[in-house]
Parts: C-alpha cells; structure tokens; sequence
C-alpha cells in the first residue's frame, strides 16, 4: 500500500469537512501522480462543490501543491509520481472577506 | 409575463439594454441606438460638412451595421459627408472572400462606392501563402500588422479626410485589459481616444466607441442588415482570446460592466516620469516606428528572405545571425528623421525602390520598400488603431 | 472584426522530473520553491530573500519615523500573518536593524456576515482566539465590530471586549443593510468600503496618521483590474502604490505589495504559522463566477499559471499610474471617501459619463435619485452602481444619509439650474 499524508490548509479546508490532515491508504497496484491523486482526492475526500478544488483537470488556480514541503513546480507538477510516505500538501491562497 | 417599453410604455420591450437595463421595444431601440450615436459623433465633433470619410468594411457585423447607421445619420441630420467603403481583401479563402460578397451586397443596397485593397497588391503575399510559409502559429501577427498599414493606403487611394472603424465598447474595454496585462503604458493611455492621429496622419475614429456589441448585434438581427459572421479560418490568439472571455463573464455578471472599464480607462493618468517608448520612424518605409526598422518591413524582409521568423520575438539574434543590419537601437537620432514625407500619398507616383523597375503601384512583390516606402510617417494611428 | 493583433506573454512550460536536480539560485542545496519568474530556492535563501524584500521596502522609503505609530488592520488572513509575523521578526532581538516605529493592530469583527447566525457568545470567542494568535507579537491589540461603522459616535474601537457596544440589535441592522444589496458584486464593494471607513475613523479615534495595509502583489493586481472593471480607474494609483497620502491626513502604507501570494503562503508554511480560515470563508462560499472580484481573481490566477510574467507586468503598470487631475481632490465620495471622479471636462465632450447620462435621460423620463449625485459630486462613478443597488437607504451609516439628505436640500436650491426633472 502507499501511504500518503494529505493536508489542507489556507482554507482549503473548509471543502474538507474542515479536517486539515488526512492520512490515506493507496492500493498501489497502478503507478500513481499527482493528476491521479487529484480524482482521488475528489472522489473520496472533498464534500462538495468539485468546481471549488479543481478546474480543467488539474488544482484550482490560486490552490498550491507542496510535496514534502517542496513546490510541485519542481516535481513535474500533474507528472509527479507519488512515493509511500509522502506529505502532499494543499495550500489556497484565495482571498476571503 | 410581457414587460412594455420603458420609453414609449406601449409596445412589448424586446430587449434589455446592457448599459441600463432598460427594457425596450423594437422602435425605441433602433430609435436609441441611433441617436446615441449620433450623440456620439456631434459630441466628439468627428465629422465636418464636405468631409469625405472611409468606413473601414470588413463584411462583419460592426463594419455592416457602422455603414448602415452612418448612411442614416448622414441623411437624416446633414452631416453633409461623402460616405465610402473602404475594404481590405488579405487573401484568406474561405474567410474573406466570402466576407466581401457582403460588402459587395451592402455596396449595392446602401448605394456606397467600394475600394477593395489586397495584400497581393500592397505585400506580395496573400494571407494563404504566408500560412503555407510562416505556419498556423504566428500568422496573426503578419496579418495585424500588415492590415494597419493596408487601410491608410486604401484610404490615401481614396482621397479620404477621415478613416472610421467598427470598434465597439466591447473592444475598447478589452484593449485596456490587454494594455494593462501587456504593460503598455502608451497604448493605455491612447486607446480610449475617440479619434487618433491628427497630426498629419489619416484621423481614425471610432463612432461605436460606447456601443455595446450585444447591441449591435441586436440591430442587425432586428433590421435584417446582411452581414457575414464565420470566424476567421487562422487560429486565434490565446491571450488575447482569455481577455474577451473576462469581458463576457463580466458582462454576465454586471451587464453595464463595459461602459464602467471605459469610464476607468478615460481616468486613467500615467505618471510624468515614466518611461515610454519614442516614437521614431522606420527607416525603410518612414512608418512610424519605435525601431530603426518597423515591424511590416521585418516581417516583409523575413518572408521575402525566407527566414518567417524575422520579426517575431527575438529578431536581434536572428538578425545578427543571418547578418542583416540591426532592427532595434536607442538610437536617439530617429527621434530627429525628418517628418517631411508626411506629405507623400500614392498619388504621387515614384518608381519601385527595390530596383525591379516597376512603378511601385503595380506589383512588385519581393521587396519591403514596395509596400511601405511612401506610405506616411506620421501614421501613428495606425499602430494604435489596432491597438 | 479580426481580434487576432500582438501575441501576449511567453508561455512557461515548466520542464517535467528535472525536480530534484534543481540547485537553490543562491546556494548549493536542493531548491524547494520556485518564485518569481523561474527562480528555484531552498528554503533557508527564500525565507531570507522573502524577509529581506519585505525589511527593504520599508527602508528604503524610510516610510516611518523613529517612535511612530502605525495602525495595522489585522485580518487574520495569509498576508496578515505573514506580515505579523514579520513585523515581530523585526523588533526581536535577532534582527539587525530593528524597525523603530511601533505597531498596533486592530481587529474587526465581521465574520457574521459569512457565517450566519454565529451568536455573540462565538464572536466573543472569535475575537479572543484572534487575539490569542496575535498574542507572541507582543503589538497592542484592539478590537471593532463592523457594524460600528453605522455608529455616528466614539468609541468604536477598544483594548477590551467587554467594553464593545456587543448587542443583536445593531449586528441585525449591519446584516439588513448589506443583504439589501441586490448583487453579490454591489454586496462585496459596499462591505469593503464601509471596512474601510470604519478603519480610517478608529485611526483618527487612536490619533493615528499611518495605517499599513497587508497586500500581496497578487491581491493588488487583482484588486486592481476589478477596480477597472467596477468604473473605479481613477483610484487604481491611489489604490495601489506604496504610500499614499489621502486628503483626510491619513497615509495608506502596504509594505507586502512586492511579494506574491504564492510567496507568502510558502514563508507561512515555511515558519509554522497559518491563516484563519474564517476569514476567508467567504472565499469558499461565493463560487468562481459569482462577483467581480472572484471572477477577476480566477482570470488572474489562470492566466498566472500560464504566463508567470502576468502579475509581475501589471504590477509594474500600476507603478506608472498617477492619480488624474480630473479628480476634485475637495469633493470626496461618500462611500470610499476617495477623491470624486465625475467632473466634465468641458474640452472633452465625449466620455462615457456623458454616454451613460445620455442613454439613461433618452430611454426614461425620471432617473433614479442615486444617478443624480453625479450632479452635486457627492459620490465617486463607481460606488453610485453600488449605492443604486442598496435596498433601503434608511439602513445606511449615518454619515452618508446625512450627506445624502444634504445633498437633497442642495438639490431643492438648485432644482431650477438642473435639466432633469
């Protein structure tokens, strides 16, 4: 199985029943990247409004995504395979009220 | 339920007007859309009796309805002008022939001399052949560019005082989009003039300046006008293409939103101390130019040499590669080049300057210098006008 | 017509799995960041260029004088932790230079107009859980509640909760007023300028001149072209630079304005510290279409991950604008209190004021009263869209019904000098 540590935070929470850290198992049968994680995600984490975390398949722009602390930017961003024990992290930087 | 006109409270609306939501009938509306317009053109004094003005005719639908509603106009309130159709054929099949039978069809009805002008004769090149040369990906900028200069030459053919276009409201407020996304300070400041270039120079205008594009297609839907309406068949460009789909997400929102970027681009001030670009003039054709060389003749000198990439993005490299003078410097003398061939026009016929021996009229087609060497170097609208 | 002219920004395709490969543009470590245009730093150097940025902004404009005190509006947001913390970085004791004017934050309280119905027992509760996160800065810290600004009177500001003005009767009204706004977009821009308002009085109240605001480069771009789109181009410079003097004696500093909001959310990240997420459900609860500002704030972000020289670009035009001297600076709008745009040029007859009265005098007999103010420059372009789309005005704050009812005994004096009618 993959491991993976999925966290949300700068409000990306709140379309997460507002859980900031999620631990999930992944049947690693198939290889898995980030663009299949992102389904993933949608399909098994987000509580509603899909249109809030994703566009043209792929994050929301305005969301980040760091990997082990890293920019996705520098991994390959949708490309990137995932390793057990990595820590994806959601940032938004959406503004609020 | 029926909604009745807010105007005349008799007849069922049958639209609402972006600007003011206002619910209008048929009557009204034509009768509103007109004299807004001609609100418009007294207001910013764009015509003057005897003036001989060129209407810009694409075919589409903001050229077809401008022809229309300034053919009404002229008659109905004297302005006194001789109207003509002023087209520019850039050679796509499929696209613009097809466009110009409805110029041709609106010639005929609306009783409107014609001059079509080709970018065969003008360049050389049709827009096909610089697709089957340069590719689908930056044909844009060769037609763009080109098409500046084709409409002042037309026009000089022409004899007119006065060229107008159909930009609409919808494309003034893009172009402050554009200009604020791009950086261009001088074009900002510039594009939401009524009229550019008096100085010497063909003046453009812009009668639909504060016409909403909804609008227009409405009164040529409602007055039946035939206007031809396919996109061109050349991809579009992507950028440009994301700024008229905030314009139309943000009419979707707000419908007056497009009045209200216009009202912000007039207000809009540039600080004294910023930097712009000087306006210089080409040194092969007197276009005006902020390189030693404007970018119709880079682009010409590329096709002609074979080399299409000339004149897109990083010119000075490929330049230098291929050995070919320079086409950018800060050179401060092309501030001082003369302006005098400001008063050159097509009618005062010189031979070819490319040594084909052609009078440069008729078609000499391998050199940059046919096309542009007696064109006007004060055109500054021109650059502009397409913003 | 062909709208195909000039090609846009270079596209960045960022080159796939090179990943791990990619050094820090500053040392020899593997890089964690990519920041401005393509520049790949690890954590260490981007914390330390991100802090310098921020030290370097204020210095070199010498914004402050030694001992002054400056009024921090604190959102909890990204950029208010972020620039929280940096302000408490440069007072401690590891800073170099440490900053010598001293800050006060203060805290609105707003979240009901959000999150319907929270009681006054969780705004309390709110309000100290803010005050708890604030607490390491060692900043004094005060506390308003929006609904003040319809409240003519003092004391609209305090260090203690126990002594705001906590009560149903006003949180009804405020939320009366805003929900009588016939657009989410008008909704927005009326809340944002009443903020405002009620922070320019509790720096006055505080005896205050400068108040420094927390905005990231992204925020400002966005907020910007949303200005365009809103009809409030004449405010975009005053809105945007540096240091702006207003002519009610206060001076807007934002200090955060050269660093990305990508850059702030990584040295939040970076430094353990986060935002609250209250402030920013309302992010999360209008959808990316639903107002101008989101819509504008979508386009940009899109557009920004495209073309990673778009903010950058738009952020180097505000710095060419200036305010126009179109603008009665003695004539200041009722609603943004900023400078009146709606004076005629009488050189230039055509403008899209001129269009919009003519579209609206020919289509109907009787205009609105609202659109009228154009007239007597008691309300700048754009914030009369907003104002016409307010329900009641009798819920407005008090101040602007006084001018608004001024305005209508002025109107009475003049009836006969007024075309309309």
């Amino acid at each position: 199985m993959l491991h993976l540590t999925i966290e949300f935070s700068g409000g990306a929470e709140l379309l997460f029943g507002n859980v900031k850290k999620h631990q999930v198992e992944l049947n690693n049968d198939t290889k898995w990247t980030i663009r299949e994680l992102l389904v993933w995600i949608k399909d098994n984490l987000l509580k509603h409004k899909p249109e809030m975390f994703l566009q043209d398949e792929t994050i929301r722009p305005g969301i980040l995504i760091l990997v082990n602390d890293s920019d996705w930017d520098l991994l390959g961003n949708l490309s990137y395979e995932l390793n057990d024990n990595d820590n994806v992290t959601f940032i938004s930087t959406l503004h609020g009220g | 339920m029926p909604v009745n006109c807010i105007r005349c409270n008799q007849n069922r609306a049958i639209l609402k007007r972006p600007k003011t939501g206002d619910a209008m009938c048929k009557e009204c509306f034509f009768f509103v859309f007109e004299e807004e317009i001609h609100k418009t053109i007294t207001d910013a004094k764009l015509f003057k009796p005897g003036e001989k003005i060129g209407i810009g005719a694409s075919g589409g639908k903001d050229s077809t309805v401008l022809a229309y509603v300034l053919k009404t106009l002229n008659e109905r309130y004297n302005y006194g002008v001789e109207l003509v159709l002023l087209s520019v054929d850039e050679g796509i099949t499929g696209y613009r022939d097809d466009s110009l039978e409805s110029v041709k069809r609106n010639q005929i009805e609306y009783n409107l001399p014609l001059k079509v002008i080709t970018y065969e004769e003008l360049y050389g090149w049709t827009m096909d052949e610089i697709v089957k040369k340069v590719g689908r990906k930056n044909n844009c900028t060769f037609c763009g560019v080109f098409r500046r200069q084709a409409l002042d030459r037309g026009g000089l053919i022409l004899g007119v005082n006065k060229l107008v276009t159909g930009h609409n409201a919808d494309d003034i407020a893009e172009t402050i989009f554009m200009n604020i996304l791009r950086g261009d300070i001088g074009r900002l400041q510039r594009c939401t003039s009524i009229t550019t270039g008096n100085e010497g120079a063909i003046p453009r205008c812009k009668p639909f300046k504060y016409t909403y594009e909804k609008e227009i297609v409405m009164y040529a839907y409602f007055k039946k006008l035939d206007y031809f309406s396919t996109e061109c068949v050349y991809s579009p460009n992507a950028y440009r293409g994301n700024a008229r789909m905030f314009i139309k997400d943000l009419e979707a929102i707000r419908a007056r939103s497009i009045i209200d970027i216009i009202h912000s681009g007039e207000k809009l001030a540039v600080k004294k101390d910023a930097k712009l670009p000087i306006q210089g003039t080409c040194e092969r054709c007197g276009y005006i130019s902020s390189m030693n060389l404007c970018k119709a003749c880079n682009l010409l000198e590329g096709l002609n040499k074979g080399l299409p990439k000339l004149g897109i993005g990083k010119t000075d490299r490929l330049r230098k590669q291929y050995n070919l003078s320079p086409a950018y410097s800060l050179n401060s003398s092309m501030a001082n080049l003369s302006l005098k061939s400001s008063q050159l026009s097509l009618n005062s016929e010189k031979d070819c300057n490319c040594d084909c021996g052609e009078n440069s009229e008729k078609s000499c087609s391998n050199q940059a210098k046919n096309s542009n060497n007696q064109l006007n170097n004060k055109l500054e609208t021109i650059v502009d006008l397409n913003f | 017509m062909c709208s195909n002219n000039e090609g846009g920004l270079t596209k960045f395709e960022p080159k796939p799995d090179l990943a791990l490969f990619r050094k820090c543009l500053k040392c020899d470590k593997n890089s964690v960041v990519v920041t401005r245009i393509n520049d790949a730093m690890c954590k260490e150097c981007f914390v330390e260029y991100f802090t310098h940025k921020f030290r370097a902004t204020i210095g070199k404009s010498k914004l402050f004088d030694k001992d002054e005190v400056v009024m921090f509006p604190y959102s909890s947001s990204d950029s208010s932790v972020a620039m929280l913390h940096l302000l408490f970085k440069g007072v401690g004791e590891e800073a170099k230079k440490k900053f010598t004017f001293k800050t006060i934050c203060v805290y609105i309280e707003d979240n009901y107009v959000f999150e319907s119905n929270s009681s006054t027992h969780e705004r309390i509760t709110f309000m100290e859980n803010v005050k708890k996160s604030v607490e390491y800065s060692g900043f004094k810290f005060y506390y308003s509640l929006i609904e003040n600004c319809l409240e003519p009177s003092k004391n609209i500001v305090s260090d203690e909760i126990a002594k705001l003005n906590l009560n149903n009767e006003n949180k009804e009204k405020f939320l009366n007023l805003i929900n009588s706004c016939k657009n989410q977009t008008s909704k927005e821009e009326l809340l944002k300028r009443l903020k405002t308002q009620l922070i320019n009085r509790i720096a006055i109240e505080l005896k205050i001149k400068k108040i420094i605001f927390p905005v990231s480069c992204t925020n400002l771009t966005i907020d910007m072209l949303t200005n365009v789109a809103l009809g409030k181009g004449a405010h975009l410079s005053i809105e945007t630079s540096l240091e702006e003097k207003l002519s009610n004696g206060l001076v807007y500093v934002r200090p955060l304005r050269e660093l990305t909001s990508k850059e702030i959310a990584f040295y939040n990240r970076y430094n353990n510290i986060d935002s609250n997420i209250m402030a920013k459900s309302s992010s999360l609860k209008n959808l990316p279409n639903s107002t101008i500002y989101r819509l504008t704030e979508k386009f940009i972000n899109s557009l920004q991950n495209e073309y990673p020289t778009t903010v950058p670009t738009i952020f180097r035009t505000s710095d060419k604008l200036t305010p126009t001297d179109e603008l009665c600076p003695e004539d200041s709008c009722m609603l943004c209190e900023l400078p009146v745009d709606t004076i005629k040029k009488i050189s230039a007859n055509s403008s899209a004021i001129n269009d919009l009265e003519y579209s609206l005098s020919i289509s109907r007999l009787d205009n609105t009263a609202i659109e009228k103010l154009f007239v007597l420059k008691s309300v700048c372009y754009s914030c009369s869209v907003v104002l016409k789309d307010v329900g009641g005005h009798g819920n407005l704050p008090q101040t602007i019904k006084d001018k608004i009812k001024s305005r209508d005994n002025l109107k009475d004096k003049i009836k006969e000098f007024l075309i309309e009618d």
